[in-house]
C-alpha cells in the first residue's frame, strides 16, 4: 500500500450530506442516532457479503479475496477473531478491494499475543476493534511491525480487570454477554445507513455506510467490540446501569390522568428528538482536514485529521461514501472540563 | 371480565398424600425452580438466538434443568409433560431422569415417573428420540431403564419400517446399544437364518429380545416385519420382503426403484450410488413420500427445479405457517387457516375476555437469529391472533404505530418503542393489556416501566401481562420490560396455559402442584392403565407420520 499525500478539508455536514436523524434509541449509558438516507449506493459490499474470503500468509498481513462483481470496502480497524488454533489479526485502516480480485495489506496488526498460527482461507465473523485501540491503531496505520498493538491492547485489558497481555481475545471472552446485549439493545431501523453514537451523553462516534445493507453488516461489530466497549469503560468507571434502566426523562409522580401522561411522552419524544438534533447540529460545522492514503478503484481511501475526530473516511469524488470517526480520547477526556460548570457558592 | 377457571382435580390420594408432605426446603425453592425452568421449557430450542450462541442456550437450559429435579424429580418429570414445553426441553429432561437414580420422596411414585418417560418418548419426533438415545449410549447411560425405553419404543414402532431406511445407523447405534454388541450379533446370526431353521435356543432368544417388546395385539402378524426390519438394521439385506426395504437395496442398482423411499434416503443413496444423477431428479421420485414438514420447507426449491409440491396448511401449525409466509407470502389459504388455528387454540385456553388489548413489539430484534430467521415474530403473530380470539373485541397496535390485524404479517423493523402503544391502550379501554415481546426496549429504555408505574400512581388497574417468544440465556429466563410486569416465555400459542400454572405455584404451591400433575394425569394414567399403551400412543403418532408420507401429491 503506497501512502500519497495529499490535502483536503471538508465539513461532518459533507460527511453527513443526505442523511437525516432517526429517533434516538438510549440504553444506559450508551446512545445512538441512527443516519436515514434514501440514498444506498450497492457497488459497495462489506467482507462479509459471502463473496469474499480472508486469510493471512504471514504474521502482520491481511489477505482478502473478492470474488464478487462489487467493490469490497473493508471497514477501518475490521478485525478477525477466529475459532482455530491461528493468530487473529486487525487492520490499522480501511481497505477497499476490486471486484473479482485479491489484496494483501501488510499493515495488519496481530491482537492475539502467545497465539500463532495463519488463519486459513475462509469466511469469518469480523470484529471492528474497541475504540480505545482504534486511534493508536489508525496512528501507526504505516508501520509494519505486526505487535505493535500489543502494549495498548494489554493496557486495555489491565484497565477492564482482564488479564494485562496482548490478547484482545482474554476482553471479548470475559464481556460477551454484556457486549452482546448491546446488539440487541440497539436496533437498525429502515433506511438507516450511518449512525451517531453517544456515551455518558457524549458523542463518541460518527459512522457512515454506502447502503443500508452494508450498514446492517457492520452495525453489530461497530456497536458490539468499538463502542460498546466504551461503554463498559464507562460502567466500570460510573457504576453499572440499572437492571431496567431509567428512561432519560423520567416521568414525574405528580401525573394525574391519561390524557396528561400521553401528553408527556409525546413531549419527551419531541424532547428526545431535538436533543437528537441538536446534537448533530452543533457538530455540522466541524472541519475535518484529510489526507489520501490510497486511490483505488475510482475511490479514495483519506485519513482525518482534527482536534475532535480520528478516523477515515472514503470517498467517490467529493461524496462520502464510508466513513467511521471515533472521537479522539484526548478530546473526550477534555470534554469534561469544556462541560464543567464554573464554580459557584 | 376475565374467567380464569381450572380443570377439577383428578389426581389420586396417594399423590395428594406426597404433596402434603413435602419438607420445608422444598416448598421455599420450588416456585422459582418451577418458574426459572417454565420460562427456559416453553422457548428453549438450543439454536442460537438472536443474541446468545447454542453453546450458551445448552448451558443455561441445562442449569434450570438441574435445579428442578434437584428439588423434586416428580415435579420436574410432570413438568416436561406439559403442552407447550419444546421437545428439545423433553430430550434434556427424558435423558436427565434416566441418567439419575430414582427418588422415594418425591411427589410421583416411580411407576407413575416411568409412565410420564415412556409418555414424553412416545411425544418426541423419531428423530429426536433417536438422537436422545444416540446421547445416552454417548455418556455410557446403560440402566435397566434406559434398555427397555430403547427396545419399547424402537421395536413396538408401527412405523418401524419406514424408520429402518429412514434411520438405519441410529437405530443400530440404539439397538445395540440395549441389547450389547454379543447379542446384537447373536441375534444378527439368528435373524439371517429361515425361522423354520431356528432350534428351541434361536426361538427363546428371538422372543426375549424382540418379542415381548412387540404389540402383543398383532404379535403373529407383526413379528415377522419387527424381525425383518432388525434384520435390514443390523446391517443384512438378504431375505427382504417388506416393499421399503426391498426399495432401499434395489435403488443401490436403479435409482427409479427408490420411488417409495423418503426423500433424504433417495438423496442419500444418490449420492453414494448415482452420483451422475441431480438432486432435482431425487426430488421428483421421492415427491410423493415427502412429509408435510419437507413440502413446506421445499416449495421454493421445488419452484426452482420446476417441481410441483403441493402441501396443505392444516397440517402445520400457526408458528410454522407465518414462518413459511414470510418466505414464501401469505396466500389467502393459509390466512384462512391461520384464524382457524388461532379459534380452535382459544377455544381450549382457560381465559375469556370481552376486550382485550395487544401490544405487539415489531421491532428488528423480533426477527430472530439467522438460523431460526423469523421465529419470534412468527411466535408473536400466532399468539397475536390466539389472544383476540379469545375475546369479543380485540384492540391490536404495534410498537410503532402500525396496523396489525389478526392474520396478517408485520415486518419486523425499526426500534422498540412500547411506551405509547401502552398508552394507547389503556385508553382504548381494554380490560387487560397483553405485551408480545422479547423484552428489549430502546426508544428509550426504560420508558415502559415508568408508564407502567404512572399508571398505577393514576389509579389505573388494568393488568398487564408480558409474553416473550424468545430464550435470553444471558438472563437465564425472559427478560421483562417492567419489574411490575410478570414476564412469561411461549414457544406457542398453547404455552399461555404455562403461565397460568406459573402464577399458580408461586401464589399457592400445593394447588399449583396439584393443578400440575393434573394436567399431566393422562400421560400418567394411560400408560399405567393398559400396558401397551405406549404401543398405543407409537399407533397414533405413527399414523400421523404414514398420513404425512401419503399425503397429496401432485
Amino acid at each position: 500500500m503506497v501512502f500519497r499525500k495529499r490535502k483536503s478539508t471538508i465539513e461532518v455536514s459533507d460527511v453527513l450530506f443526505g442523511c437525516a436523524p432517526g429517533q434516538i434509541q438510549s440504553v444506559g449509558y450508551m446512545q445512538v442516532i441512527p443516519l436515514i438516507s434514501e440514498i444506498s449506493d450497492d457497488r459497495f459490499v462489506s467482507p462479509i457479503n459471502g463473496e469474499t474470503r480472508v486469510q493471512t500468509s504471514n504474521y502482520g498481513s491481511l489477505g482478502f479475496q473478492n470474488r464478487g462483481d462489487s467493490v469490497v470496502i473493508i471497514p477501518c480497524n475490521a478485525g478477525y477473531v477466529v475459532k482455530h488454533a491461528a493468530q487473529d489479526h486487525a487492520m490499522a485502516h480501511a481497505g477497499v478491494v476490486g471486484s473479482s480480485t485479491a489484496r494483501t495489506y501488510d499493515t495488519a496488526m496481530c491482537v492475539q499475543q502467545s497465539q500463532g498460527g495463519l488463519i486459513r482461507e475462509g469466511e469469518y465473523q469480523m470484529s471492528i476493534l474497541p475504540y480505545a485501540l482504534r486511534e493508536r491503531a489508525i496512528d501507526k496505520r504505516t508501520e509494519r511491525q505486526y505487535n505493535r498493538l500489543w502494549d495498548a491492547i494489554s493496557l486495555f485489558n489491565k484497565e477492564l480487570g482482564v488479564r494485562a497481555e496482548g490478547n484482545l481475545v482474554a476482553f471479548l471472552d470475559r464481556f460477551k454477554d454484556e457486549l452482546d446485549q448491546f446488539v440487541a439493545e440497539f436496533e437498525c431501523v429502515p433506511q438507516q445507513i450511518g449512525a451517531i453514537i453517544l456515551v455518558d451523553d457524549q458523542v463518541v462516534g460518527i459512522e457512515r455506510a454506502p447502503s443500508h445493507q452494508y450498514w446492517l453488516d457492520v452495525w453489530p461489530s461497530l456497536i458490539r467490540e468499538c463502542y460498546g466497549s466504551l461503554a463498559i469503560q464507562v460502567a466500570q468507571r460510573k457504576g453499572q446501569p440499572t437492571q431496567t434502566p431509567a428512561s432519560r426523562y423520567p416521568i414525574p409522580d405528580d401525573v394525574e390522568s391519561l390524557d396528561e401522561l400521553e401528553s408527556l411522552i409525546a413531549d419527551i419524544a419531541s424532547q428526545e428528538d431535538q436533543r437528537a438534533r441538536e446534537t448533530v447540529r452543533i457538530l455540522m460545522d466541524d472541519r475535518l482536514e484529510l489526507t489520501v492514503d490510497e486511490k483505488t478503484c475510482e475511490l479514495s481511501i483519506e485519513t482525518i485529521k482534527s482536534d475532535r475526530f480520528s478516523g477515515q473516511v472514503i470517498r467517490d469524488g467529493d461524496r462520502v461514501v464510508y466513513a467511521s470517526m471515533p472521537i479522539r480520547k484526548r478530546w473526550l477526556s477534555e470534554n469534561v472540563w469544556r462541560r464543567a460548570q464554573p464554580f459557584e457558592i | 371480565m376475565m374467567d380464569l377457571t381450572l380443570n377439577k382435580s383428578a389426581i389420586t390420594p396417594a399423590q395428594q398424600e406426597r404433596i402434603a408432605r413435602l419438607s420445608k426446603d422444598q416448598r421455599e425453592l420450588l416456585p422459582l425452580a418451577f418458574g426459572g425452568f417454565l420460562d427456559t421449557a416453553a422457548t428453549a430450542t438450543a439454536r442460537a438466538s438472536y443474541y446468545n450462541t447454542r453453546a450458551e442456550q445448552d448451558a443455561a437450559i441445562q442449569a434450570v434443568h438441574n435445579d428442578l429435579i434437584a428439588v423434586d424429580r416428580g415435579v420436574y418429570a410432570a413438568s416436561l409433560a406439559l403442552p407447550g414445553v419444546t421437545d428439545h426441553s423433553r430430550q434434556t429432561g427424558i435423558a436427565g431422569l434416566l441418567r439419575s437414580q430414582v427418588s422415594q420422596d418425591s411427589v410421583l411414585d416411580a411407576a407413575s415417573e416411568s409412565a410420564i418417560v415412556y409418555g414424553l418418548t412416545n411425544m418426541l419426533p423419531p428423530q429426536r428420540m433417536l438422537k436422545m438415545f444416540a446421547a445416552l449410549r454417548r455418556d455410557r447411560v446403560n440402566n435397566a431403564r434406559v434398555r427397555k425405553l430403547i427396545l419399547n419404543c424402537v421395536l413396538g414402532a408401527k412405523n418401524l419400517e419406514l424408520w429402518a431406511v429412514k434411520y438405519r445407523r441410529k437405530l443400530a447405534s440404539a439397538l445395540t446399544h440395549a441389547w450389547g454388541r454379543r447379542t446384537a450379533s447373536i441375534l444378527q446370526t439368528i435373524l439371517a437364518k429361515p425361522a423354520i431353521d431356528r432350534d428351541q435356543k434361536d426361538r427363546k432368544i428371538v422372543a426375549r429380545c424382540i418379542g415381548r417388546f412387540v404389540d402383543q395385539r398383532n404379535v403373529d402378524s407383526w413379528m415377522d416385519t419387527v424381525e425383518q426390519c432388525v434384520h435390514f438394521i443390523l446391517g443384512d439385506e438378504s431375505n427382504l420382503t417388506l416393499a421399503r426395504l426391498v426399495a432401499y437395496r434395489d435403488a443401490k442398482v436403479r435409482l427409479e426403484n427408490g420411488r417409495k423411499l423418503p426423500l433424504e434416503t433417495l438423496e442419500g443413496l444418490r449420492s453414494r450410488f448415482h452420483r451422475d444423477r441431480s438432486s432435482a431428479e431425487v426430488l421428483d421420485l421421492a415427491k410423493s413420500q415427502l412429509t408435510s414438514g419437507q413440502k413446506i420447507a421445499l416449495q421454493r426449491k421445488a419452484i426452482e427445479a420446476d417441481v410441483k409440491i403441493e402441501f396443505d396448511p392444516s397440517q402445520y401449525d400457526a408458528v410454522r405457517l407465518y414462518i413459511y409466509a414470510y418466505e414464501m407470502g401469505l396466500s389467502e389459504e393459509i390466512r384462512e387457516e391461520l384464524i382457524r388455528k388461532a379459534e380452535k387454540t382459544a377455544d381450549r385456553l382457560p381465559v375469556r375476555f370481552d376486550r382485550v388489548g395487544i401490544l405487539l413489539d415489531a421491532s428488528a430484534s423480533m426477527q430472530g437469529h439467522q438460523t431460526q430467521a423469523y421465529r419470534p415474530m412468527a411466535i408473536a403473530l400466532a399468539l397475536r391472533d390466539t389472544m383476540a380470539k379469545t375475546a369479543t373485541e380485540a384492540v391490536i397496535v404495534t410498537s410503532d404505530g402500525r396496523d396489525a390485524p389478526v392474520a396478517s404479517l408485520v415486518e419486523p423493523v425499526g426500534h422498540t418503542s412500547m411506551a405509547s402503544a401502552l398508552i394507547k391502550l389503556i385508553k382504548a379501554d381494554v380490560e387487560v393489556v397483553i405485551v408480545l415481546t422479547d423484552g428489549y426496549e430502546n426508544a428509550p429504555a426504560g420508558q415502559f416501566a415508568d408508564v407502567v408505574n404512572a399508571l398505577d400512581r393514576i389509579g389505573v388497574d388494568v393488568p398487564i401481562h408480558q409474553f416473550s417468544p424468545v430464550f435470553a440465556a444471558e438472563a437465564r429466563g425472559i427478560r421483562t420490560l417492567s419489574d411490575s410486569v410478570p414476564g412469561l416465555p411461549v414457544s406457542k400459542p398453547e404455552s399461555i396455559g404455562l403461565g397460568v400454572l406459573k402464577a399458580l405455584i408461586e401464589s399457592d404451591l400445593q394447588r399449583g402442584i396439584a393443578a400440575l400433575l393434573n394436567m399431566v394425569q393422562p400421560v400418567i394414567a394411560g400408560r399405567l392403565n393398559d400396558g401397551r399403551s405406549a404401543a398405543v400412543a407409537h399407533i397414533n403418532r405413527d399414523a400421523e407420520r404414514i398420513e404425512e408420507v401419503t399425503h397429496g401429491i401432485s
